[in-house]
Protein backbone atom coordinates (compact mmCIF):
# COMPACT_ATOMS: atom_id res chain seq x y z
CA UNK A 1 0.00 0.00 0.00
CA UNK A 2 1.21 3.43 -0.93
CA UNK A 3 1.57 6.15 2.39
CA UNK A 4 -1.30 8.32 0.48
CA UNK A 5 -3.42 5.37 1.64
CA UNK A 6 -1.95 5.32 5.37
CA UNK A 7 -3.02 9.11 5.73
CA UNK A 8 -6.68 8.79 6.67
CA UNK A 9 -6.21 5.98 9.21
CA UNK A 10 -2.87 8.58 10.47
CA UNK A 11 -5.79 11.54 11.00
CA UNK A 12 -7.97 8.93 12.38
CA UNK A 13 -6.19 6.78 14.83
CA UNK A 14 -8.28 6.44 17.63
CA UNK A 15 -11.51 6.64 15.77
CA UNK A 16 -10.03 3.10 13.44
CA UNK A 17 -10.38 -0.56 14.32
CA UNK A 18 -7.29 -2.92 15.63
CA UNK A 19 -6.43 -4.68 12.66
CA UNK A 20 -6.18 -1.08 10.81
CA UNK A 21 -3.87 0.02 13.99
CA UNK A 22 -1.96 -2.73 13.04
CA UNK A 23 -1.33 -2.36 9.40
CA UNK A 24 -0.63 1.21 10.02
CA UNK A 25 1.92 0.77 12.83
CA UNK A 26 3.93 -2.34 10.64
CA UNK A 27 3.89 0.24 7.80
CA UNK A 28 5.05 2.67 9.93
CA UNK A 29 8.12 0.98 10.61
CA UNK A 30 9.25 0.94 7.62
CA UNK A 31 7.87 4.31 6.47
CA UNK A 32 9.69 7.69 8.46
CA UNK A 33 7.53 9.81 6.32
CA UNK A 34 4.22 8.23 7.97
CA UNK A 35 5.75 8.29 11.39
CA UNK A 36 6.42 11.81 10.98
CA UNK A 37 3.31 12.79 10.02
CA UNK A 38 1.61 10.44 12.58
CA UNK A 39 3.83 12.50 15.37
CA UNK A 40 2.89 15.89 14.02
CA UNK A 41 -0.36 14.52 14.24
CA UNK A 42 -0.50 13.52 17.66
CA UNK A 43 1.07 16.42 18.83
CA UNK A 44 -1.82 18.76 17.12
CA UNK A 45 -4.12 16.85 19.14
CA UNK A 46 -2.92 17.29 22.68
CA UNK A 47 -2.48 20.81 21.69
CA UNK A 48 -6.04 20.90 20.90
CA UNK A 49 -6.90 18.85 23.84
CA UNK A 50 -5.14 20.89 26.02
CA UNK A 51 -6.63 23.91 24.63
CA UNK A 52 -10.37 23.20 24.60
CA UNK A 53 -9.65 21.97 28.44
CA UNK A 54 -10.46 25.65 29.18
CA UNK A 55 -14.08 25.86 29.14
CA UNK A 56 -16.10 28.56 28.49
CA UNK A 57 -18.72 28.60 31.37
CA UNK A 58 -21.82 31.30 31.61
CA UNK A 59 -20.55 34.43 33.54
CA UNK A 60 -23.66 34.12 35.59
CA UNK A 61 -24.46 30.24 36.22
CA UNK A 62 -27.26 31.23 38.46
CA UNK A 63 -28.83 33.74 36.52
CA UNK A 64 -29.06 31.53 33.48
CA UNK A 65 -30.65 28.65 35.20
CA UNK A 66 -33.58 30.60 36.72
CA UNK A 67 -33.93 32.45 33.45
CA UNK A 68 -34.31 28.58 31.44
CA UNK A 69 -36.62 27.74 34.96
CA UNK A 70 -38.84 30.59 34.49
CA UNK A 71 -39.45 29.99 30.36
CA UNK A 72 -39.80 26.32 31.55
CA UNK A 73 -42.57 27.42 34.38
CA UNK A 74 -43.61 29.63 31.48
CA UNK A 75 -44.00 26.79 28.83
CA UNK A 76 -45.74 24.82 31.66
CA UNK A 77 -48.33 27.09 31.99
CA UNK A 78 -49.01 27.13 28.64
CA UNK A 79 -49.47 23.27 28.41
CA UNK A 80 -52.50 21.85 26.95
CA UNK A 81 -53.22 20.05 29.94
CA UNK A 82 -53.02 23.16 32.42
CA UNK A 83 -55.10 25.22 30.07
CA UNK A 84 -57.67 22.11 30.45
CA UNK A 85 -57.19 22.16 34.08
CA UNK A 86 -58.13 26.03 34.21
CA UNK A 87 -60.79 26.07 31.66
CA UNK A 88 -62.42 23.04 34.45
CA UNK A 89 -61.96 24.67 37.06
CA UNK A 90 -64.56 25.16 39.67
CA UNK A 91 -65.29 28.71 39.49
CA UNK A 92 -64.74 28.69 35.52
CA UNK A 93 -67.66 26.14 35.72
CA UNK A 94 -69.97 28.75 37.60
CA UNK A 95 -69.15 31.57 35.17
CA UNK A 96 -69.85 29.27 32.47
CA UNK A 97 -73.42 28.54 34.32
CA UNK A 98 -74.40 31.99 34.57
CA UNK A 99 -73.25 32.88 31.19
CA UNK A 100 -75.73 30.03 29.90
CA UNK A 101 -78.22 31.27 32.07
CA UNK A 102 -78.00 35.00 30.70
CA UNK A 103 -78.26 33.44 27.08
CA UNK A 104 -80.97 31.73 27.71
CA UNK A 105 -82.64 34.71 29.42
CA UNK A 106 -81.98 36.99 26.25
CA UNK A 107 -82.82 34.31 23.78
CA UNK A 108 -86.63 33.57 25.44
CA UNK A 109 -86.55 37.42 25.93
CA UNK A 110 -86.50 37.66 22.33
CA UNK A 111 -88.71 34.72 21.36
CA UNK A 112 -91.64 36.55 23.15
CA UNK A 113 -91.05 40.02 21.72
CA UNK A 114 -91.30 38.48 18.36
CA UNK A 115 -94.40 36.33 19.02
CA UNK A 116 -95.98 39.34 20.83
CA UNK A 117 -94.64 42.03 19.19
CA UNK A 118 -93.63 45.36 21.15
CA UNK A 119 -95.72 46.25 24.17
CA UNK A 120 -98.36 48.70 23.02
CA UNK A 121 -98.58 52.37 25.20
CA UNK A 122 -102.26 52.45 26.81
CA UNK A 123 -103.90 55.42 25.12
CA UNK A 124 -105.23 58.08 27.15
CA UNK A 125 -109.22 58.53 26.59
CA UNK A 126 -111.05 61.49 25.41
CA UNK A 127 -113.67 63.14 27.42
CA UNK A 128 -116.47 62.15 25.29
CA UNK A 129 -115.48 58.91 24.96
CA UNK A 130 -114.96 58.54 28.95
CA UNK A 131 -118.29 59.72 29.46
CA UNK A 132 -119.85 57.09 26.78
CA UNK A 133 -117.91 54.27 28.47
CA UNK A 134 -119.33 55.18 31.94
CA UNK A 135 -122.30 55.62 30.98
CA UNK A 136 -122.61 52.41 29.14
CA UNK A 137 -121.55 50.38 32.43
CA UNK A 138 -123.85 52.42 34.54
CA UNK A 139 -126.71 51.87 32.46
CA UNK A 140 -126.16 47.79 31.61
CA UNK A 141 -125.77 47.53 35.76
CA UNK A 142 -128.71 49.27 36.08
CA UNK A 143 -130.58 46.40 33.64
CA UNK A 144 -128.42 43.53 35.02
CA UNK A 145 -129.78 44.57 38.34
CA UNK A 146 -134.14 45.18 36.99
CA UNK A 147 -133.22 41.57 35.44
CA UNK A 148 -131.55 39.87 38.66
CA UNK A 149 -134.54 41.30 41.27
CA UNK A 150 -137.42 40.49 38.54
CA UNK A 151 -136.03 36.51 38.60
CA UNK A 152 -135.78 36.55 42.34
CA UNK A 153 -139.08 38.04 42.61
CA UNK A 154 -140.96 35.69 40.58
CA UNK A 155 -139.33 32.88 42.48
CA UNK A 156 -139.79 34.00 45.81
CA UNK A 157 -143.10 33.24 47.26
CA UNK A 158 -144.18 32.77 50.82
CA UNK A 159 -145.23 29.26 50.40
CA UNK A 160 -141.99 27.98 48.32
CA UNK A 161 -139.78 26.13 50.22
CA UNK A 162 -135.63 26.52 49.37
CA UNK A 163 -135.00 23.65 47.19
CA UNK A 164 -138.43 24.97 45.13
CA UNK A 165 -136.94 28.49 45.11
CA UNK A 166 -133.20 27.60 44.30
CA UNK A 167 -134.86 25.09 41.15
CA UNK A 168 -136.87 28.40 40.24
CA UNK A 169 -134.37 30.37 39.73
CA UNK A 170 -132.22 27.72 37.66
CA UNK A 171 -134.79 27.28 35.51
CA UNK A 172 -135.35 31.38 34.88
CA UNK A 173 -131.67 31.89 34.21
CA UNK A 174 -131.42 29.06 31.51
CA UNK B 1 -24.22 12.19 37.46
CA UNK B 2 -24.62 8.55 37.40
CA UNK B 3 -27.25 7.25 34.96
CA UNK B 4 -29.74 5.95 37.62
CA UNK B 5 -30.30 9.11 38.96
CA UNK B 6 -29.89 10.70 35.87
CA UNK B 7 -32.87 8.82 34.56
CA UNK B 8 -34.78 8.82 37.38
CA UNK B 9 -34.73 12.84 37.26
CA UNK B 10 -35.45 12.61 33.67
CA UNK B 11 -38.91 10.38 34.13
CA UNK B 12 -39.96 12.71 37.32
CA UNK B 13 -39.08 15.95 34.91
CA UNK B 14 -41.50 14.22 32.26
CA UNK B 15 -43.98 13.86 34.53
CA UNK B 16 -43.72 17.60 35.20
CA UNK B 17 -41.38 18.11 38.08
CA UNK B 18 -39.50 20.98 37.47
CA UNK B 19 -37.46 20.73 40.71
CA UNK B 20 -36.30 17.50 39.35
CA UNK B 21 -35.58 19.49 35.70
CA UNK B 22 -33.72 22.05 37.75
CA UNK B 23 -31.15 19.68 39.14
CA UNK B 24 -30.89 18.10 35.52
CA UNK B 25 -29.91 22.06 34.21
CA UNK B 26 -27.72 23.08 37.16
CA UNK B 27 -25.88 19.69 36.22
CA UNK B 28 -25.69 20.09 32.46
CA UNK B 29 -25.71 23.80 31.41
CA UNK B 30 -22.20 24.17 32.09
CA UNK B 31 -21.38 21.35 29.24
CA UNK B 32 -24.20 22.99 26.93
CA UNK B 33 -22.40 26.61 27.46
CA UNK B 34 -19.07 25.23 26.84
CA UNK B 35 -20.84 23.39 23.29
CA UNK B 36 -22.34 26.14 22.52
CA UNK B 37 -19.47 28.92 22.54
CA UNK B 38 -17.38 26.52 20.13
CA UNK B 39 -20.00 27.23 17.38
CA UNK B 40 -20.79 30.98 18.55
CA UNK B 41 -18.38 33.64 19.33
CA UNK B 42 -20.63 35.74 21.84
CA UNK B 43 -21.37 34.20 25.09
CA UNK B 44 -25.32 35.83 24.87
CA UNK B 45 -25.69 34.34 22.26
CA UNK B 46 -24.27 30.54 23.61
CA UNK B 47 -26.99 31.72 26.38
CA UNK B 48 -29.81 32.21 24.09
CA UNK B 49 -29.30 28.80 22.29
CA UNK B 50 -28.96 27.03 25.59
CA UNK B 51 -31.65 28.05 26.85
CA UNK B 52 -33.67 27.46 23.55
CA UNK B 53 -31.98 24.02 24.08
CA UNK B 54 -33.01 23.35 27.37
CA UNK B 55 -36.81 24.59 26.66
CA UNK B 56 -36.73 21.96 23.59
CA UNK B 57 -35.31 18.89 26.21
CA UNK B 58 -38.52 19.89 28.25
CA UNK B 59 -41.03 20.65 25.26
CA UNK B 60 -39.31 16.41 24.23
CA UNK B 61 -38.61 14.77 27.37
CA UNK B 62 -41.80 12.15 27.01
CA UNK B 63 -39.94 11.34 23.81
CA UNK B 64 -36.42 10.80 25.55
CA UNK B 65 -34.69 7.61 24.10
CA UNK B 66 -33.13 6.25 27.16
CA UNK B 67 -30.46 4.65 25.03
CA UNK B 68 -29.05 8.21 24.80
CA UNK B 69 -27.06 9.52 27.39
CA UNK B 70 -28.48 13.15 28.65
CA UNK B 71 -25.36 14.90 27.99
CA UNK B 72 -25.10 13.53 23.66
CA UNK B 73 -29.29 14.33 23.67
CA UNK B 74 -28.48 17.78 25.08
CA UNK B 75 -25.74 17.86 22.65
CA UNK B 76 -27.39 17.18 19.52
CA UNK B 77 -30.04 19.75 20.23
CA UNK B 78 -27.52 22.19 21.38
CA UNK B 79 -25.49 21.72 18.38
CA UNK B 80 -28.22 21.56 15.84
CA UNK B 81 -29.23 25.03 17.30
CA UNK B 82 -25.71 26.44 16.76
CA UNK B 83 -25.73 25.14 13.13
CA UNK B 84 -29.16 26.91 12.14
CA UNK B 85 -28.12 30.40 13.98
CA UNK B 86 -24.88 29.89 12.18
CA UNK B 87 -26.87 30.33 9.37
CA UNK B 88 -28.47 33.66 10.14
CA UNK B 89 -25.66 36.75 8.77
CA UNK B 90 -25.53 38.06 12.54
CA UNK B 91 -23.40 35.11 13.43
CA UNK B 92 -21.44 34.56 10.24
CA UNK B 93 -19.94 37.82 11.07
CA UNK B 94 -16.79 36.20 11.84
CA UNK B 95 -13.96 38.64 13.36
CA UNK B 96 -10.96 39.71 11.19
CA UNK B 97 -8.10 37.32 10.99
CA UNK B 98 -5.76 39.19 12.85
CA UNK B 99 -7.60 39.83 16.02
CA UNK B 100 -6.90 36.09 16.35
CA UNK B 101 -3.45 35.90 15.35
CA UNK B 102 -0.52 35.02 17.26
CA UNK B 103 1.66 37.65 16.27
CA UNK B 104 -0.08 40.16 18.07
CA UNK B 105 0.44 38.37 21.57
CA UNK B 106 2.40 39.94 24.21
CA UNK B 107 6.40 38.69 24.29
CA UNK B 108 5.15 38.72 27.84
CA UNK B 109 2.55 36.06 27.70
CA UNK B 110 2.03 33.73 29.98
CA UNK B 111 0.97 30.07 29.29
CA UNK B 112 -2.26 30.49 29.97
CA UNK B 113 -2.73 33.37 27.19
CA UNK B 114 -1.01 31.57 24.94
CA UNK B 115 -3.72 28.70 25.38
CA UNK B 116 -6.31 31.20 25.21
CA UNK B 117 -4.88 32.27 21.85
CA UNK B 118 -4.50 29.07 20.26
CA UNK B 119 -7.95 28.53 21.85
CA UNK B 120 -9.09 31.25 19.16
CA UNK B 121 -7.36 30.11 16.27
CA UNK B 122 -8.80 26.58 16.71
CA UNK B 123 -12.42 28.01 16.99
CA UNK B 124 -11.59 30.02 14.19
CA UNK B 125 -10.54 27.98 12.06
CA UNK B 126 -13.29 25.05 13.38
CA UNK B 127 -15.58 28.06 11.92
CA UNK B 128 -14.42 28.04 8.63
CA UNK B 129 -14.96 24.18 8.32
CA UNK B 130 -18.41 22.65 7.35
CA UNK B 131 -21.21 22.43 9.25
CA UNK B 132 -21.35 19.20 9.48
CA UNK B 133 -17.55 18.82 9.92
CA UNK B 134 -17.65 21.82 12.45
CA UNK B 135 -19.85 19.62 14.63
CA UNK B 136 -18.03 16.40 14.79
CA UNK B 137 -14.70 18.22 14.66
CA UNK B 138 -16.14 20.14 18.25
CA UNK B 139 -18.07 17.08 19.49
CA UNK B 140 -15.38 14.97 19.19
CA UNK B 141 -11.87 16.60 19.52
CA UNK B 142 -13.02 19.94 21.72
CA UNK B 143 -15.78 17.74 23.64
CA UNK B 144 -13.87 14.71 23.65
CA UNK B 145 -17.45 12.77 23.28
CA UNK B 146 -17.00 9.42 22.32
CA UNK B 147 -17.07 7.96 18.31
CA UNK B 148 -20.84 6.56 19.09
CA UNK B 149 -22.14 9.57 20.89
CA UNK B 150 -20.71 11.25 18.17
CA UNK B 151 -22.74 9.61 14.97
CA UNK B 152 -26.16 9.13 17.84
CA UNK B 153 -25.79 13.22 18.54
CA UNK B 154 -25.50 14.24 14.60
CA UNK B 155 -27.72 11.18 13.61
CA UNK B 156 -24.63 9.96 11.17
CA UNK B 157 -23.09 6.99 10.42
CA UNK B 158 -19.31 5.77 11.98
CA UNK B 159 -17.82 5.67 8.46
CA UNK B 160 -19.29 9.35 7.60
CA UNK B 161 -18.48 10.93 10.86
CA UNK B 162 -14.72 9.27 10.07
CA UNK B 163 -15.14 11.19 7.06
CA UNK B 164 -15.84 14.42 8.37
CA UNK B 165 -13.29 14.42 10.93
CA UNK B 166 -10.80 13.42 8.84
CA UNK B 167 -11.51 16.41 6.56
CA UNK B 168 -11.97 18.18 9.52
CA UNK B 169 -8.53 17.93 11.25
CA UNK B 170 -6.76 17.98 7.46
CA UNK B 171 -8.06 21.87 7.63
CA UNK B 172 -7.41 22.79 11.34
CA UNK B 173 -3.47 20.93 11.13
CA UNK B 174 -3.04 23.40 7.59
CA UNK B 175 -4.55 25.95 9.61
CA UNK B 176 -2.09 25.74 12.82
CA UNK B 177 0.75 25.50 10.75
CA UNK B 178 -0.17 28.53 8.22
CA UNK B 179 0.01 30.87 11.47
CA UNK B 180 2.63 28.85 13.44
CA UNK B 181 5.33 27.33 11.31
CA UNK B 182 5.50 24.06 12.73
CA UNK B 183 2.57 22.39 14.84
CA UNK B 184 2.85 24.97 18.68
CA UNK B 185 5.38 23.64 20.83
CA UNK B 186 5.37 23.77 24.14
CA UNK B 187 6.78 27.34 23.91
CA UNK B 188 7.10 28.92 20.58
Amino acid sequence: MKCSEYEQSIYLWEEISPEEKAALTRHMEACSTCAELFQQIQLMKQRVIEASANKTTAPHAAQLTSRIMQAVHKQQSNSPANLTAQIFSPFQLIRYAFATLSFILVISFGMEYARTGAPQKPQPATLEEAVILSSTIIRSSAADRKKRKSIFSQCKTPFTDQLAYLECIKQQLQ
Amino acid sequence: MEKEIEFNLIERSANGNTEAFRVLVEANQGFAISLASRFVRDVTDAEDIVQEAFIRVWKNLNRYDFNFRFKTWLGKIVTNLCLDAGKSAKLRQTRPLDDAAPHQANENATNELEQEELRSIILHLARQLTPRQQAVFVLRDLEQLEPDEVCKALDMSNGNMKSNLYYARVHIKAGLEKFYETIPQNKR
